[in-house]
């Protein structure tokens, strides 16, 4: 508000002040200015900073250079008659030029000049500035104002009111002079009056000026003034409320100057008034504007700061949320619902979480302003069922605000009687969406005002509902990478494997402290020589290891695996398997860093082999067994067809010897049953070669009681030679099972061996073996007992391991391959003892399906 | 299966024309083998009986003779020999040919001591079963006929009357007629009479022939 003040103030201001020049100046203005200017003694010109040159300027600037007239001084440089009080040598230009730099970049700027007179003389002259109006002028408009000035520049009017007050009436209808005596009788009015308050100055002399102004306020102020007059000393310009002659008011500045008599005494007052109605309406409406302005800049100001300070936050937050460990991701929700909430000035914010499936929402974070209510534990679960048109709206137009309660839109019925419920007066709430989903929501509630809220406000909650489902997103994405990494090391440290990273380039190769522990390593020493690490290699593996290494080394194999021998820390050496690969390779290909893993497998390996060796020696066994034990009966089986065909043999002879009648009738018919015999013999051949022959195992439909009955075949010597009764309760319609027919073979005769061998033992008196198949549980069972001597095994279990036997000359394969065989049938087996006093072993089997009809 | 040489074949083939005495029974829990051994005997026009298992033929035998028992030796349950001992201890000794898949010494020894003829292994050389069963039906009949005629000696020697026996034992002891008169405290012609009954009862008709006789029946 520095400018826009070149009013009349100015003109009658201390005049050892510089003019306060700018604001709204045309060169129309000037010419009206310099009239006053020019009774001030105060110097204008229209200045061009382009080219130094004084464009125009008023008869004080001629006087103040003692010039002779304006052509003498207008569209001379500036440097023609002015100086600078301290030059510095440039040249006047030059400070010129200083001068106006600094002249446009501060408008409040006012400067010192020494002006050379004609005469000669110098004179110290202040400057001001204003750039000229149109704004787009390249012309400066300045005031000259003599420091010291000489009484030839002092203000004509002074001391010669009467050329004043000619000058004055002369060329202006705007000012009053007036005089007036002690008591304030008008002694005198210019003519003036009339054009400015409508009484002619007869009307007016000889009354009293304070009947013409009604308002006390403006009386008393005038009445002061005044009384400065009569003591003499001088009065700023006042204002005065003046009746017109109308009956409306004018606002006069008035300037009371005393008069006085000779002897100096006070006569009275004169003064120059001037109707400033105009001038101070449209200063007032300026002002009023101006405050109106000042409002609004103040205003944008607020707004700005607030959003600056809003952004801030946000910007502050996200930062935060950034930095923030995963594990205080919700404290950090948290606190900044606090920090949104305190800012925006709400009772409450809150994020919840959408579930889709359940058809549900839970608050998961809620922050509430001291004494409000909160909300969390009753809005857990809530149904979304009844909301679909706020859902729909939040998720369309990305926020859902609701200024008033008691104003909602008639879809939102359900919405508006829930926060009558819960006491809320107002609310805004931003989708957190993943992509185009809607996840959860942020929302701000006021319990008691009604809120409307700036759509600048919505738009930052809307980022900064972004930033939280970041932030979640985030540190969801943590946590599971950190579970997986937890359960990748878990995993790790539980399969027993050590990790290797080998920095081939630096040839360090690191190993973890697992691998360590497998070598009785101490841990912690993780960073190990390569080469001294290589060298505890068993020196069968070396060559090995070595060349498997170079292959992946020189990138002839995708991936290095091996298993080898290392050499442990007490000298013994433990089986590893590693595999691992190049992870990163220079500009010529060569491997910088191999990473893998490093397992010990001794445990493994050397069960590997005991199984391997226990397996051959299982097969083996076991059909050395069946067969020894069961030679005997083989050649039984074997022979009886041989005999059988033999004996017809003979037969048939004599038939055709004796040269009967039926002779030939005879032999083709025995004949027959020689061929059937040798057939019979053949096929048990067969079946003796495929049950020790190495074959593949062929599992298809079998009945199992054919099983058990081809089985009992083998064994019936045993049972002969000790007199062991087999007693059969095979079930006639029992389903098939799904195996291999001579596996499930030798695992009857196994169990038959056992049992039988178990009676042979002991004194039994009827010693017997029950064989029963059955079907229970829609498995097919096989339940072989026998009434042995009492079993003294405590635990029956151990009799299915290897090697287990209580046989004198046993070997403790039967029963470990019957349960090898049987498991690879998926089915059980269980000894227990029996109520005859000898074991009962159940073999059981998950029964074929159906076939299709 | 190999030839059996030609000449033992044509001899066999002579003397099998004789048609043997006799029942075979044939023992054997192998349908197969039972019908075989039954249409061998078949070709010998002797009748035979086959049972499936030892005590199904047990429970069957009714005692006739002559005859042969051809049996397995393994079986569900009772064994062959099992078999033989158990006819053994009923008194009956019948001519057995006992069959075996698996011939070891055990078996064979407790064959023998059982009284069995021959023990062949399955499967048998060509006719050697059918000889075995002709030469045990003929040791049999041979058996059973020396049986009849002991049992007949003894039944004459049971039909003398005491004093008749008294004579007799004097007589075997070679006493004359006038010595066994006066130790008996009879007359010489009741001694004469009685003897005369003696040879009448016991058959015979010289002194040589009735003390032979005598000693026989009382052998058994």
């Amino acid at each position: 508000m520095a400018n826009g003040s070149l009013s009349n103030d100015s003109s009658q201001d201390d005049s050892n002040q510089p003019a306060d020049t700018g604001g709204v100046v045309t060169q129309a203005t000037l010419s009206a200015l310099s009239g006053v200017l020019n009774q001030a003694g105060c110097g204008l010109a229209l200045f061009d900073p382009a080219s130094h040159q004084i464009v125009d300027c008023n008869e004080a600037l001629v006087r103040l250079f003692d010039a002779e007239n304006r052509a003498a001084v207008c569209d001379r440089r500036l440097s023609d008659f002015c100086r600078a009080p301290q030059a510095d040598g440039a040249g006047v230009e030059a400070d010129i030029s200083d001068w106006l730099s600094v002249e446009t970049a501060d408008e409040d700027a006012c400067s010192q000049w020494i002006v050379t007179r004609e005469d000669g003389s110098e004179l110290t002259v202040q400057v001001s500035s204003t750039r000229a109006d149109p704004s787009d002028s390249p012309l400066l408009l300045t005031a000259w104002v003599a420091r010291d000035a000489p009484s030839s520049l002092a203000p004509q009017g002074t001391d010669s009111p009467d050329r004043f007050r000619r000058l004055v009436e002369g060329f202006t209808k705007e000012y009053i002079l007036y005089g007036n005596d002690l008591q304030g009788n008008l002694t005198y009015l210019s003519p003036s009056v009339k054009a400015v308050l409508g009484y002619e100055p007869e009307q007016l002399v000889g009354k009293n000026w304070r009947e013409f102004v009604p308002d006390e306020h403006y009386l008393a102020s005038a009445e002061h003034y005044q009384e400065m007059a009569f003591q003499g000393r001088d009065t700023p310009p006042n204002l005065v409320e003046v009746l017109h002659a109308d009956g409306s008011t004018r606002l006069l500045e008035v300037l009371p100057q005393p008069v006085r008599d000779r002897a100096g005494n006070i006569l009275g007052v004169e003064g120059i008034c001037k109707d400033v109605t105009q001038l101070k309406q449209t200063e007032a409406e300026l002002v009023a504007i101006t405050e109106q302005l000042d409002r609004r800049v103040h205003r944008r100001t607020a707004e700005l700061q607030h959003r600056h300070d809003f952004e801030d936050l946000l910007i502050n937050l996200s930062t935060r949320f950034i930095n923030l460990p995963t594990e205080q991701i919700d404290e950090g929700l948290q606190d900044a619902l606090r920090r949104i909430g305190e800012f925006i000035g709400v009772d409450r914010c809150f994020i919840y979480n959408i579930d889709d499936a359940e058809g549900e929402i839970s608050l998961t974070h809620e922050w509430v302003a001291p004494g409000a209510p909160s909300f969390k534990e009753q809005m857990q679960g809530f149904p979304t069922a009844g909301f679909e048109w706020e859902i729909q709206q939040i998720i369309a137009t990305r926020t859902l605000h609701i200024p008033d309660v008691e104003q909602m839109p008639a879809e939102a019925a359900n919405l508006q009687r829930l926060y009558r419920q819960l006491g809320i007066r107002s609310a805004v709430n931003v989708p957190m969406l993943r992509g185009e989903k809607l996840i959860g929501f942020l929302g701000f509630v006021s319990i008691a005002t009604s809120k409307q809220w700036q759509e600048e406000d919505i738009e930052l909650v809307q980022v900064l509902a972004e930033m939280l489902v970041n932030a979640r997103d985030r540190c969801q994405t943590e946590r599971e990478l950190r579970l997986s990494e937890e359960r990748l090391r878990l995993a790790i440290e539980t399969i027993g494997d050590g990790l290797f990273d080998w920095d081939v380039s630096g040839n360090v190769l690191y190993v973890s402290d697992h691998t360590l522990r497998s070598l009785d390593l101490p841990e912690g020493h993780n960073d190990r020589d390569p080469d001294r690490w290589r060298a505890l290699i068993h020196p069968n593996d070396r060559a090995r290891v070595e060349e498997a290494l170079d292959a992946h080394l020189q990138g002839k194999s995708p991936i290095y695996e091996i298993e080898y021998r290392l050499k442990n820390h007490n000298g013994g050496y433990r089986w590893r398997h590693a595999r691992g690969r190049v992870v990163e390779r220079d500009a010529n290909g060569n491997a910088v860093r191999m990473l893998g893993i490093d397992r010990d497998i001794t445990d493994r390996v050397e069960q590997q082999t005991r199984l391997r060796g226990l397996e051959e020696q299982l097969v083996h066994l076991g059909r050395v067994a069946t067969m020894g034990e069961t030679v005997a009966g083989i050649a039984h089986e074997v022979n009886q067809p041989l005999h059988a065909a033999a004996t017809f043999c003979a037969a048939a002879r004599r038939a055709l010897i004796s040269g009967r009648a039926d002779a030939i009738e005879k032999g083709v018919d025995l004949a027959s049953k020689i061929a059937e015999q040798v057939t019979r013999a053949g096929d048990i051949i067969r079946r003796l070669r495929e049950f020790t022959r190495p074959r593949p195992v062929v599992l298809k439909p079998v009945d199992f009681n054919a099983v058990i009955r081809e089985s009992s075949r083998f064994m019936t010597q045993i049972s002969d030679r000790h007199a062991i009764q087999l007693a059969f309760e095979l079930e006639e319609s029992l389903p098939e099972i799904h195996g291999d027919a001579i596996q499930l073979q030798q695992v009857v005769i196994n169990l038959l061996q056992n049992a039988s061998d178990s009676l042979e033992s002991g004194g039994i008196a009827e010693p017997t073996i029950r064989v029963v198949s059955r079907l229970a549980n829609e498995r097919v069972e096989l339940v072989i007992s026998d009434n042995g001597p009492p079993c003294q095994i405590e635990n029956l279990d151990a009799m299915f391991d290897a090697f287990f036997t209580t046989k004198p000359d046993g070997m403790g394969i039967g029963l470990s391959l019957c349960r090898t065989i049987v498991e690879a049938h998926q089915g059980s087996i269980q000894a227990s003892k029996n109520q005859a006093g000898g074991l009962t072993i159940v073999a059981s089997f998950p029964a074929a399906a159906e076939k299709a009809p | 299966m190999s030839d059996p040489p030609n000449n033992a074949e044509s001899a066999n083939d002579t003397a099998s024309d004789a048609k043997p005495h006799g029942v075979v029974y044939i023992v054997d829990d192998d349908e197969a083998s039972r019908e075989a051994v039954s249409r061998l005997v078949d070709e010998m026009g002797v009748p035979s009986q086959t049972f499936g298992s030892a005590e199904k033929f047990l429970a069957a035998y009714d005692g006739h003779r002559p005859a042969c028992l051809v049996t397995d030796v393994r079986m569900l349950r009772m064994s062959g020999l099992e078999l033989q001992e158990a006819l053994a201890s009923r008194g009956v000794h019948m001519a057995t040919v006992i069959l075996t898949a698996y011939a070891d010494t055990p078996v064979t020894v407790r064959a023998i001591k059982n009284g069995a003829i021959t023990l062949l292994e399955k499967p048998c050389r060509d006719l050697e079963l059918w000889d075995a069963i002709r030469e045990a039906l003929a040791q049999d009949t041979a058996a059973w006929v020396d049986d009849q005629k002991r049992a007949e000696q003894a039944q004459r020697l049971a039909s003398l009357s005491p004093s008749e026996l008294e004579v007799l034992d004097l007589v075997m002891d070679g006493a004359p007629n006038k010595s066994i008169a006066a130790k008996l405290d009879c007359s010489i012609r009741t001694v004469e009479v009685r003897r005369q009954s003696i040879h009448s009862k016991m058959g015979t008709s010289s002194l040589a022939e009735l003390v032979r006789q005598v000693i026989e029946a009382r052998e058994k």
